[in-house]
Formats: C-alpha cells, structure tokens, sequence
C-alpha cells in the first residue's frame, strides 16, 4: 500500500497535528518505511487465532458506585494544570454550535 | 567509600547496624548527581530539599529499630511517573511545566516504606524510543562510553544506576524500555508481569503492555524493590490479585532446564554479543543446567504486532493532551511521537483496522500461545538482551525501523505480559546484556535463576570510569 502527502495531510488532520510541507515529506517516507516492515504481518498464519486485546484474565472489576472524596490540595493542584478555567471547572472552547 | 557505591542489600545491613545513616546515603547520591550530571544528563530534576528531609524522616524510623527493605534507601524515578508536587514531564516540550498532582502508586509505595526520592531521570519522549535521543531535553549518555547512547527509553534511570547516582531507580517498560537500557549500561533491568505492579500515575503509552520496571545492581536488589512495589491497586483495574512476592534465595542451577529459542540462530547479532552469549551457555552448562532448543515461530512477526498495536494505543492515548486540561498545544510533541501517533490513527484507520490492528492482535494471541507451550518443556527462556553493545549518537535517528529492531528480543515477553530480566554479562569494553523469561507471575523462579546466573557473568563489580 502506498502512502501519498495526502494520505499523510489526512492522517494529521485526524491527529489534530499541523505538518509543514517538509515535515509531510518527511513523514510519508518514514511512515512509508515503517508500514513496509509490517506488512509482512499479512503473511502470519493466523486466520484461525482470536485477537488478544488485553492480558489480565480479570473479567468484571466492580465496585460500590459511591463517592470518593479526592484530597483538596490534590484537587487544586489538578486543576491548576489547565489552561483556562472558571471557578472549580475547566474551560474549553465550544465544540457545538 | 563513598556509600552511593552500595548495593541495597550492602547499605541494608549498614543502616540496620547503625553503621550509617541514611541522610549520609543520600548526601551522598546528592554529591554523585552533582558531580556527574553535566556530563551524563541522567537526571531531570533533583529534589534535594525533599530528598533531605525523607532521608532524616527515614533515619528517626530507623532509630525506633522499625526494619524494611527500602528504609532509607535513595532512589531516582523515570520522569513518566507522577510525583506529587515535582515537575513531570515525560521528557517532552510538551509537558515542560507540568506538576503532578498526586503519587503514581508505585512511587506512593516507595515513600511509605521509607524509601527517598532524589528526583527524576530523563527518558525518550513519553518512552517512545530506545536510545533517549528522542528526549525534548538532550540525550543521556552512557557511562561507559560518552560518546554513546545509554540505550532506552529508560535510559536515565539505567546511567543513574551505572554511575552510582542512586542505589536504584524505577523505569517503565513497554516493548523493552528497562531491559535495553540496562544492557546497554551494564545494570540489572527487570520488567515484572502485566499486572503485578500498579500503573496507576504513569504516563500511557500502551496500556496493554505499559509496566512499571526496576534498574538495579543486582537481581537481589531488585527483588528487594519489587517485594515494596508489587501487588493489586485499586486504582488500575488491570493490575491482578496474586500471592505475596517473597525475594527468593539463589536457584540451583543443576538440570535447571534452560529453553533456547532456534529462531535466535538466524536473528541479526553482532559477534561480540554472540560471543558472550556463546560463552555463558558453555558456562550454564558446566553448571548443570539442561539448554533445551525451542521453536518459537512467531518470534519473527512479534515486532512487526508490537509495532502496529503501540502506536494504535499511543494514538488513542495521547489523544488527552489536547492543550486544555493540561501541558501546551499538540504542536509541542516531538518528531517520533508525531510519527507514532500518526502511525496508530493509519492502523486504525476504517479499511487498514482489519489488515493490521486486528491482525495484529492474532499475532499477539500466537506469541502467547507458543511461550505457554515453551514452557511446558523448560523453566526459563534465554535470549540476548540486544542484537549489540551501546551505538553511537545519530546511528538510528534517521531510520525508525532500525531503531525499533533494538527491541527484537525484547517485546514477545512484552506482549505476552511475561516477568523479564536482563542481567550484564560482561561489562568491558562495553556492557552485554543477557535476557530470562519466566511463567508469568513467576517472578521468584525468575529473581532465583538470575541470582544464580550473576555468579557466572564477567566483570559484575566493574564500574565505569567517570
């Protein structure tokens, strides 16, 4: 499969990332390379396997659905981190018209 | 002596003596990060205030003759693991101002148990790499030669360890993050089981291999570490209820028996790592144990699954750094993390999901299915730690694949979530590492043989020359 400066354009607009013209140059090659070695995976013999997803043979974990008080400095210090707030929320542009 | 020297197990019983004090330790650690980090750029952040004051704290427990395995002892943690109230920033522009909030648990469980926090250690960007030379903020380089990398992504925490900074560090592990570096920079390197330690407050990469990890001086103080960090979390659903770990005495190696995968006879080795690999199966041998040839066929696609399900995961991860809630825009993440993300988002991608992802995880099913029958037939699986000694700055930058073939016999264990070690073989000229895998959840047969294999490695009180 060949990947094209679009395909690359395409992937950084999903990513929310902004690529210069030689970065999208860059990329395409690299990603290219990368691609390339895996594709070898089209030739495992593995149409029979189920896919492993996760390791812990752990199916359920639950716990009662109550309130755990988080500790106040802690809390602060979490919301100190954003970039923009109001009051004890975090503010973020508006996503929805 | 300077006591920064020491092994765990050596400052143990001098602290328990009253021989010496743990803010003597730490002072120290302190006096060897000073002195060497310009020339190493092991550590990230010293917290010297705080490293005083646990340490004095660590001293008044000791003078109550309380006793436990870390009790004073000085530490350096990979700065991709949440301390509370010190900037982490996961080695990336990124995160340049971040404070952590709260204690990752593993770091919560180091404190408790008295242990002392000396700062952070520099790393790949949020571990994407394997030779630090993807840190924002310059590359770490190996004791033993300052004109190569130190291996990674933990490679601070494994020049730390090396050049005597600390008594041990922590480091994360993913598809090999502790084990190379600890090869590369002669140091013990243990990735525990998925599982058996908490990852809650450490920085994502792939959740479904993401390990906390120990770089030590020895497999007996990284047992000691372990006993300290290990066990369920309430804060991670994935981590498991197993039985206490207990560090365990040295193995018998006497018709130990010992698997030896056959793929390794066609993998891309140096000499000098075939060399010392050759060596010690001559040596386990004498010994007694029983080398036992095994097939492992998919070991050849096992890089090629680790690589499209990392990036997936990290695609999805790293979504959270949106600018919003913390760290700067998405225009601060650094050329391989960019790669990496933009990779995942291409597997995933509706039309390639099937052909590679998915495919992917089959392949992760295969490698789990053939350790398991591996394992029928030995009690350990070698192989070399890395297909060659520490490289020179720049010899991977420019090519992703090469780099990423540094972990070839580093993430089946990895994806099979299988307890790892890498133990040096030799130190001289440069360090050579050798792996064991083990059961999983097996990490006292696996502490007990790399004991027991220590005493056939060269050079193992050999220090590099800073």
């Amino acid at each position: 499969m060949k990947i094209s400066n679009k395909d690359i354009e395409h992937l950084a607009h999903l990513a929310r990332l902004e690529l210069t013209d030689k970065e999208t140059n860059q990329y395409r090659r690299e990603i290219s390379g990368i691609v390339r070695y895996v594709d070898h995976l089209a030739s495992a013999n593995v149409d029979r396997q189920t896919a492993t997803a996760r390791l812990s043979k752990i199916d359920n974990v639950l716990r009662p659905d109550s309130v755990a008080p988080w500790d106040n400095d802690e809390r602060a210090a979490a919301l100190k981190q954003a970039t923009r707030r109001s009051g004890k929320y975090i503010s973020v542009p508006r996503v929805l018209e | 002596m300077k006591l920064n020297l020491l092994t765990i197990a050596e400052a143990r019983q001098r602290l328990d003596k009253g021989e010496i004090s743990s803010l003597e330790l730490t002072k120290d650690c302190l006096a060897a990060i000073k002195r060497l980090n310009k020339k190493l750029n092991a550590c990230l952040a010293i917290d010297e205030a705080g490293a005083l004051k646990a340490a004095k704290a660590a001293d008044a427990r000791l003078a109550k003759k309380e006793s436990g395995a870390l009790l004073g002892i000085p530490f350096l943690a990979k700065d991709n693991i949440m301390t509370k109230g010190l900037i982490t920033t996961a080695a990336s522009k990124m995160l340049g101002k971040y404070v952590a909030p709260y204690d990752a648990t593993v770091i919560a469980r180091l404190k408790k148990a008295g242990a002392v926090l000396l700062g952070k250690t520099n790393l790949d960007e949020f571990a994407h790499g394997a030779s630090t030379e993807y840190s924002a903020f310059g590359p770490t380089k190996n004791p033993w030669d300052l004109t190569r990398v130190p291996g990674g992504s933990s490679g601070g925490s494994a020049a730390a360890v090396a050049a005597d900074l600390c008594l041990f560090a922590l480091g994360t592990d993913t598809g090999g993050s502790v084990r190379h570096p600890s090869a590369l920079c002669g140091v013990v390197g243990l990735k525990p089981s998925y599982g058996l330690c908490s990852r809650f407050g450490l920085i994502a990469m792939t959740s479904s291999t993401d390990v906390p990890g120990i770089l030590a001086k020895s497999s007996e103080d990284s047992a000691l570490v372990l006993s300290e960090i290990e066990g369920h979390d309430e804060h991670d659903a994935t981590s498991v209820y197993s039985k206490k770990f207990k560090a365990p005495k040295t193995a018998n190696l006497k018709n130990l028996k010992i698997g030896l995968p056959k793929e390794l006879a066609s993998a891309k080795v140096s000499p000098a790592v075939r060399k010392e690999f050759e060596r010690f199966k001559a040596e386990l041998k004498k010994a007694g144990a029983k080398l036992i040839p095994l097939s492992l066929p998919s070991t050849d696609f096992a890089l090629a699954a680790y690589y499209v399900i990392t990036p997936s995961e990290i695609s999805s991860n790293l979504g959270r750094f949106d600018g919003l809630r913390f760290g700067n825009s998405r225009a601060y993440f650094g050329a391989e993390v960019r790669r990496r993300i933009m990779l995942g988002t291409y597997c995933l991608s509706a039309g390639y999901y099937d052909a590679y992802y998915l495919r992917a995880q089959k392949v992760r099913t295969k490698v789990i299915e053939e350790y398991a029958q591996a394992f029928k037939r030995c009690d350990i699986i070698l192989t070399p730690t890395t297909p060659a000694p520490a490289f020179k700055f720049g010899t991977n930058t420019k090519d992703p694949v090469k780099m990423y073939l540094e972990d070839y016999f580093l993430v089946p264990a990895s994806l099979a979530g299988l307890p790892a070690i890498s133990i040096p073989l030799s130190k001289k000229p440069l360090p050579i590492g050798v792996q064991l895998i083990a059961p999983a959840l097996n990490e006292e047969k696996l502490l007990s043989v790399a004991r027991a294999c220590e005493s056939l490695t060269i050079d193992r009180f050999s220090k590099a020359n800073l």
